[in-house]
């Protein structure tokens, strides 16, 4: 999230896609109704008509995948009706940058596409840039090339109609959410987007959230309170185990892993060091070589030096992809030989699980840590195993302890990082992971001290020094390393800016620089007072990254004078009359302190404003596009390609073009997977506890009224669903919460499955996953779980 | 303690999370109940309160006359009468059921014989007899945390202020704020068999809600209700219950559903 | 001594031991009279989704008496979801696990082993694999990595944890390092 969970209540609009926070955030709620209370509207668009649409006061149904053609026609709107906020696209966004005059797009293709390896050749999409390497503006925002202009453009073709006939929507429905949304666009007013994996889990899903982006952007809505751009994270730590890198592309504080181009720290620097020659871009990704060298002193100790790159070569590089379902790809040809599961449990939760199922068998050992028994440690006897005896993988189940019955900090989606306190021991033989982490560091590096191996360097020289506490491991020690230090006087840093890039100072995530410093440990405070700006900043509550910052790119909300545009729900403001007249930022912790007016407010792109256009990074085009998700029912109606054409495909997909139409009669009806409020994710945490399992004990599927009727199917009777992965069976909750979409002429029916459920636990069910695909996001690799096709059919033994 | 304690449900403020029914549970100790589906109508689950469900979230899907879908969350709980039937009626010697001085009516387990009286005269099928400890139970407006200053635990667990406590006449005044902003709405539990201490904004009126509209005395249902025989029958009696119940959730499932199709929209996808 | 009714609904209060009375099935709440809501009380944050609401534990004697929404905390001032509400359940939960359990090649069932076992043979098996799949170089170019293991999860894991294990995994040479946040 830019903004944070308290921050909703300041919102005067609350635009809610692909999310379902009454049920899979439901404490958020208390927040979203306050600022109703307030005279706040709240919209849902969502495939479903949910717990939170219920509570709404708009409602648009949506077509899963078509979100990038609802929010293009939302682009449009503001932009022709002008309600788009002008001084901030001027002042904060790369609305008046020029780009290249060789881009463009055709046909559904932009500029630098190469179909043999479905890819873009990015150079095109680059700014003009003048003699000293600035990119050139037109604040006037007319000249053809410039961004503003392309932006008009590319989303001219998304009308109302257009995005009714897509999004099987009715048009008035569309235009209600529109006008109520772009009056976030008025001085003094904010609007804010909650979205979640609706949002994320398509072949679009980095073009949908970037789409929002857009919008946000426009209306003036990103920086301020009550704004910003909220992706509602599902588990309690996922934002902090992003943050700490458990990713492949990334090491800790968004920092990128290395690549086999980075032969030397000094190539990695080269490509990784964004440059700006704009004085008033402050480019903060510049102090990159500072946190990348303080991580790996953080690591390697003091064997990290300046003669070894500080051990940069003991950092393994990339060559490829290496996401989730490229690993399991990998797997299931036999290439992984061992995995660990930390709390993971992909036999349910994995796209395509009976594949992912499959492909465990071919690893030579598997190790899971959980507090429960999962699908994913017994795979070798599931229903579906006729001899678990010709599975050879050795599986280690480890009991790990719950979130009470250890020590430690987690970051909310908010980014407030909150220290939990041990409650109780944990049963039995359970030990909390960083116990289990622990013993196996000290024993790995034991062997290969004592008996050599493959480049044993970077194992026997790891720093691992955290001894003592009653588990033999403190975890305090763990939380200084990370907040950084002094390395000559172990002091701790007070904060990022004092990392340094020659050695002399550790740290293990410069994002969570500050987080435990010589004033102690900043994310148990627990003051409960609020800001004097009064708008739930609550500075003194846990801390939060960066820099205990509440309100990300919050230089947005003010003038060049330091003026914020929000007089009510102002988040900082320059008194130019404090520190006897030098001047100081008041309120929220500033983006940078620099006075107003001297840096652009976008902090951390070398721009230094918000890219409507992004000229790079992204591997599927500068600009949102609609494409249809890779099984469809239907034509693209807005341009000639039918699927994203940089989606990452692993296998030939089902669907092809020509042969569109057999495939649909086959698989006629679109499915969609959710989440339930009793449930949570791969169902283990919830499924063993009864409260929860008389709430919601058994899978279903959701079916429309019409449909049901069709297949001749009552309600609580039993049927199958089926895709080219595989088929299920589960109770049919017929329902007029779900209601098919009229896409042009004709009638497109849904379904939705909740993916909770797998054969292990007190309660179990069959695996929603098993019918959704290996095919994901060209940026991301996310899987699209949010939109497939399937058929129904009644019957199944109960 | 508040002089009249009191609870007002706004199902206009409620998402169903539930939170109330999995905390009245954990506080009071309470039994998960086994159930295979959806045992009411909706999510609704299980499908009515009993001797180990106090309070549930009835969940009633509805299309309006004027199109719109309505999901209707109501709270299904002891009502707390003023003039209560269970406890005119408990035949117990001395008298199992009492309205203590704040106007919260409790089953002292110690004295109730498990009759099943008070069962068959609730107008709105609260009491129950556990055939687990073989007293009739119910919610007790949690007075032991009230007596302590705090609040009742699914007050105290609402996310969104769908359940506020507070005064009887304070609330009474906030509730006819929040109905009056609905055509139909209407604040039940103000006069409703004498009044009670939990009070219901019903912004659809008292048709659309599953309260009787004039409760009072005993009303007959078709559900099984237990008499003295089957509670004294010990636990083999609970599963044929459970099966009894489940079939009449069902039953008034079956008729919903087909009101809503033959409402609502159901295009030809041809 | 002769027992009333009263009083012997009074005794079942001091004991542990009325789930003989005839309860069906599993049950995982405690028996009614049982209510020591007492005990050392400790602020936590929630385990389920991403709100991050504060809740506080009530335990004595190693056990959570209860758990309800921390009235302090600005996020959720007290309140819990279904979920949250339910957190005292995950401890004394018959399916939590309590020992460390193995599945050894071909075997069809799980035995339990001891820790000091277990840590010993997984270090073994990461070191087998990695000194056997290790590729220093890829042509030509220093790559220092092992494709053959792979590491997921981590969304339920402390800040702490995951950093020490983003810090293990890329030491031993790992590039398959994932999580539930690419799903």
């Amino acid at each position: 999230m830019t903004n944070h969970w308290n921050d909703i209540a300041n919102a005067d609009v609350i635009m809610i896609c692909g999310a379902n926070p009454a049920s899979n955030h439901p404490v958020s709620f208390k927040h979203i109704l306050e600022a109703r209370r307030r005279g706040a509207r709240v919209i849902t668009v969502d495939p479903r008509f949910t717990r939170t649409a219920n509570r709404s006061d708009l409602y648009c149904k949506l077509r899963p995948g078509s979100d990038v053609a609802f929010v293009g026609g939302l682009i449009l709107y503001v932009i022709q009706r002008e309600t788009y906020n002008k001084d901030y696209v001027r002042r904060a966004t790369n609305a008046p940058f020029l780009i290249c005059p060789d881009y463009g797009f055709n046909e559904g293709i932009f500029s630098g596409y190469d179909p043999g390896t479905r890819s873009y050749d990015t150079a095109s999409w680059s700014y003009q840039l003048d003699e000293t390497g600035i990119p050139r503006q037109d604040p006037t925002l007319e000249d053809p090339n410039c961004v503003f202009q392309i932006l008009k453009r590319h989303f001219a073709r998304y009308t109302p109609e257009v995005v009714s006939n897509v999004v099987g929507c009715d048009e008035e429905d569309f235009l209600a959410v529109a006008e109520a949304f772009a009056e976030s666009g008025k001085p003094g007013k904010a609007g804010t987007i909650l979205y979640a994996m609706g949002l994320t889990q398509h072949t679009l899903g980095t073009q949908n959230i970037r789409g929002w982006a857009i919008l946000q952007l426009l209306l003036g809505n990103v920086g301020v309170a009550g704004g910003g751009v909220n992706a509602l994270r599902g588990e309690s730590n996922v934002q902090g185990s992003t943050d700490f890198a458990l990713l492949f592309h990334i090491l800790p504080g968004y920092l990128q892993s290395p690549m086999t181009a980075d032969q030397t720290l000094t190539d990695y620097l080269q490509r990784c060091t964004p440059r700006s020659s704009d004085p008033a871009s402050a480019n903060w990704w510049s102090h990159t070589p500072a946190y990348i060298v303080s991580l790996l002193r953080a690591f390697w100790g003091p064997a990290a030096t300046g003669e070894n790159d500080y051990g940069f070569n003991w950092l393994p590089k990339r060559t490829a992809n290496y996401s989730h379902i490229a690993i399991f790809e990998a797997m299931s040809r036999g290439r992984v030989k061992g995995a660990f599961f930390m709390g993971q449990n992909p036999a349910v939760g994995g796209p395509d699980s009976d594949r992912e199922t499959g492909a465990l068998g071919g690893l030579d050992w598997m190790v899971c840590a959980d507090l429960w028994q999962t699908e994913t440690a017994n795979f070798w006897r599931n229903p579906d195993v006729k001899k678990p005896g010709d599975i050879r993988t050795e599986v280690f189940l480890l009991p790990a302890a719950a979130s009470f019955e250890k020590e430690g900090s987690i970051t909310n989606s908010g980014r407030w990082a909150q220290w939990r306190t041990k409650a109780v021991e944990p049963p039995g033989m359970a030990r909390s992971d960083l116990w289990f982490m622990d013993r196996l560091a000290r024993e790995l590096k034991r062997l290969y001290t004592k008996k050599g191996g493959a480049f044993p360097e970077p194992i026997v020289n790891l720093s691992w020094d955290y001894g003592g506490g009653e588990d033999g491991i403190d975890v305090h020690r763990v939380a200084r390393e990370i907040n950084g230090y002094e390395v000559d006087t172990a002091r701790l840093v007070s904060g990022f800016t004092a990392l340094e890039d020659d050695g002399t100072t550790a740290c293990g995530n410069w994002l969570y620089s500050g987080s435990y410093t010589e004033a102690g440990n900043q994310m148990a405070r627990r003051d409960p007072t609020d800001a004097p700006n009064k708008i739930g900043l609550y500075p003194g509550w846990s801390w939060c990254w960066p820099a205990n910052r509440r309100i990300l790119y919050n230089r947005a909300s003010v003038d060049r004078q330091g003026r914020p545009s929000d007089e009510e729900h102002w988040v900082i403001r320059w008194d130019s009359k404090a520190r006897e007249g030098r001047g100081a930022w008041i309120g929220d912790v500033p983006d940078g302190g620099w006075p107003p007016g001297e840096k652009r407010p976008f902090i951390m792109r070398p721009e230094g404003v918000a890219c409507l256009f992004a000229s790079c990074g992204l591997a599927d085009g500068p600009l949102p596009e609609h494409y249809e998700p890779v099984e469809s029912p239907v034509r693209n109606r807005i341009c000639g390609v039918q699927n994203n054409p940089v989606a990452m495909l692993w296998q030939e997909p089902e669907q092809e073009e020509e042969n569109l139409q057999g495939f649909c009669r086959q698989y006629p009806i679109i499915a969609t997977t959710f989440r339930l409020s009793e449930h949570w994710q791969a169902g283990q945490m919830t499924r063993n506890i009864g409260l929860l399992n008389e709430l919601m004990p058994a899978m279903f599927v959701m079916i429309s009224p019409g449909l049901a009727g069709r297949l001749g199917v009552k309600n609580g009777e039993r049927v199958v669903v089926s895709t080219p992965r595989g088929e299920l069976e589960a109770f049919a909750h017929v329902t007029a919460r779900i209601q098919p979409y009229r896409l042009k002429n004709r009638w497109v029916e849904v379904v939705a499955l909740p993916w909770h459920f797998g054969f292990i636990g007190k309660s179990t069910g069959e695996p929603a996953n098993r019918l959704t695909a290996h095919v994901g996001d060209a940026n991301t690799g996310i899987p699209e779980y949010k939109t497939f096709q399937c058929n129904v059919r009644k019957g199944g033994q109960g | 303690m508040l002089r009249r304690p009191a609870i007002l449900c706004d199902p206009t403020l409620c998402t169903a999370c539930r939170a109330c029914q999995v905390a009245c549970k954990q506080w009071n100790n309470l039994s998960a109940e086994e159930t295979e589906w959806f045992q009411g109508e909706s999510y609704t689950n299980p499908a009515r309160v009993s001797a180990e469900t106090w309070l549930l979230v009835d969940m009633r899907e509805e299309i309006m006359a004027w199109g719109e879908l309505v999901w209707m969350f109501t709270q299904r709980r002891c009502h707390h009468c003023i003039d209560p039937a269970c406890l005119k009626n408990c035949p117990a010697e001395p008298r199992a059921i009492n309205r203590d001085a704040h106007g919260i009516v409790t089953i002292d387990p110690g004295l109730c014989i498990a009759c099943g009286t008070c069962v068959d005269v609730c107008p709105f099928e609260v009491p129950t007899v556990s055939e687990r400890y073989q007293v009739a139970r119910k919610c007790t407006m949690c007075v032991d945390r009230q007596s302590k200053g705090d609040l009742p635990a699914c007050v105290k667990t609402c996310p969104t202020g769908a359940i506020s406590f507070g005064e009887r006449e304070h609330l009474i005044e906030i509730g006819r704020g929040r109905a009056g902003e609905f055509e139909k709405g209407h604040l039940y539990g103000v006069t409703e068999g004498g009044g009670s201490a939990i009070l219901h904004v019903l912004p659809y009126g008292v048709e659309f809600s599953g309260f009787p509209e004039k409760p009072g005395g005993r009303v007959h249902r078709g559900v099984p209700t237990r008499s003295r025989k089957s509670s004294m029958a010990g636990i083999d009696g609970a599963g044929p219950l459970l099966i009894g119940l489940a079939a009449a959730g069902l039953t008034r499932f079956a008729e919903r559903k087909r009101r809503v199709r033959e409402s609502g929209t159901d295009p030809d996808p041809k | 001594m002769s027992l009333t009714r009263r009083g012997f609904l009074k005794i079942l209060g001091a004991s542990t031991a009325v789930g003989t009375l005839g309860l069906r099935g599993e049950c995982d709440a405690l028996p009614l009279p049982e209510r020591i809501k007492e005990g050392r009380e400790t602020p936590t944050i929630c385990p389920y989704c991403s709100v991050g609401c504060g809740l506080i534990v009530t335990a004595s004697q190693g056990k959570i008496r209860n758990a309800e929404g921390d009235p302090d905390h600005p996020i959720n001032l007290g309140s819990l979801c279904s979920k949250g509400a339910a957190l005292s359940r995950i401890q004394d939960n018959p399916f939590r696990m309590t020992q460390v359990l193995y599945r050894a090649p071909g075997s069809v069932q799980w035995v339990p082993k001891s820790w000091n076992w277990a840590v010993r043979r997984i270090a073994r098996r990461v070191k087998d694999t990695r000194d056997a799949t290790f590729e220093e170089r890829e042509g030509g170019q220093v790559v220092n990595r092992t494709r053959a293991i792979a590491s997921f999860g981590g969304a339920c894991l402390n800040n702490e944890e995951a950093y020490l294990w983003v810090k293990l995994m890329r030491a031993c040479g790992l590039v398959n390092v994932e999580h539930q946040a690419r799903l």
